[in-house]
């Protein structure tokens, strides 16, 4: 396999691989658009054989990966400025369940069989098909379900609860390694953290195994075991 | 945004004109070598050994300058085995032996217009 040769024939084969797992239905493809799919099977494929095979020359490896990688940025632009094209390489989310009712037409077109509707809708707690009000095949190939509204759990504003907000722990040590960015992130300094470093009678942050600071100013200080 | 359409047509292009240009590269060597080899040849027939091994050598020499650039285009298998037959065409010359050397001077002919035809830029090489 030769240069030109190299060339051309990724070009065509990344296509026909695109086309192809286009027209298998979005059931094979799992969790990666068609595009991320097709360019992560070809690249590891592509990346071992010259690695290999010392008798071909190492261009003839990296002529079909400069290739695919130019021609998948190339397709993720054009898919971004056109929905139609997208629309055409990746697919488009399809309904499989409509107010408890299997969209049989749906599932069909995209090689879904019950047992894996069923699956799926487990997966996310769901065991009886009368609650749900909408399940669609996204075109990574998960199914997002939406409950109908008697069926979905209870939120504290339904209850008129007050709840308090919930803040994003920032970790400052971490195994024994100080993280000075974070704590200048959380505006503290040696002496905030030697107090409480006191607090949980110990001296060194060598000896923390996890020590977390919020916004809230709540901290969560672990020593290590054999501290 | 305008770098995601401008690079990789940038890449896409600069690999189709090294391509081109690696083709055309390779086209002028070997044509300058199977003219070499019909030389060589038309010399052994006429016997006149003296400038024909002189021709060989030219060959020989033209040939190992472009050996690091055909490393890095040409599977080296198929490199191997022209520069075997290349070898034994240069023994055949000095021993003189017209009888030999004119089938072994075809084959390398042969294996050097392989070269050219493994690079060319056509529909049956792709297909």
């Amino acid at each position: 396999m030769l240069m030109a040769t190299a060339f051309f024939r990724t070009i065509i084969l990344y296509l026909l691989l695109i086309v192809g797992l286009r027209l298998t239905g979005k059931r094979q493809i799992g969790e990666l658009e068609p595009i991320e799919l097709v360019l992560t099977m070809l690249l590891s494929d592509l990346a071992s054989v010259p690695m290999q095979d010392f008798d071909s020359p190492l261009i003839n490896g990296v002529v079909p990966i400069l290739t695919l990688l130019a021609l998948t940025t190339l397709l993720s632009y054009i898919s971004f400025r056109s929905g139609r094209f997208r629309s055409l390489i990746c697919g488009e989310p399809a309904i499989v369940v409509r107010y408890g009712k299997l969209q049989q037409r749906a599932m069909r077109h995209n090689r879904m069989t019950v047992d894996e509707l069923l699956e799926e809708l487990r997966g996310q707690g769901v065991t009886d098909l009368k609650d749900v009000q909408y399940a669609v095949l996204e075109t990574s190939g998960q199914v997002s379900v939406l409950l109908r509204p008697e069926a979905q759990p209870v939120t504290p504003r339904q209850l008129a609860m007050n709840v308090t907000e919930q803040l994003l722990p920032v970790l400052l040590i971490n195994d024994g390694r100080l993280l000075r960015d974070n704590m200048k992130k959380m505006d503290v300094d040696d002496a905030w953290l030697r107090r409480q470093l006191k607090r949980e009678h110990l001296k060194d942050p060598a000896q923390v195994f996890l020590l977390s600071l919020d916004q809230a100013g709540n901290v969560i200080c672990q020593p290590k075991e054999d501290a | 945004m305008k770098r995601f359409l401008v690079v990789p047509a940038l890449v896409l292009g600069a690999i189709l004109a090294l391509c081109i240009l690696n083709a055309a590269a390779l086209n002028r060597r070997t044509e300058q070598w199977t003219h070499q080899v019909d030389r060589i040849a038309s010399l052994a027939r006429e016997e006149r050994w003296n400038e024909a091994q002189s021709a060989m050598d030219a060959l020989s020499g033209s040939w190992e300058s472009a050996q690091d650039f055909l490393h890095v285009v040409i599977h080296h298998e198929t490199l191997d085995a022209a520069q075997v037959t290349l070898t034994r065409c240069r023994t055949l010359c000095r021993l003189e032996q017209g009888d030999d050397l004119l089938p072994e001077l075809a084959q390398l002919r042969q294996q050097l217009e392989l070269l050219d035809e493994l690079e060319r830029l056509s529909l049956r090489n792709i297909l």
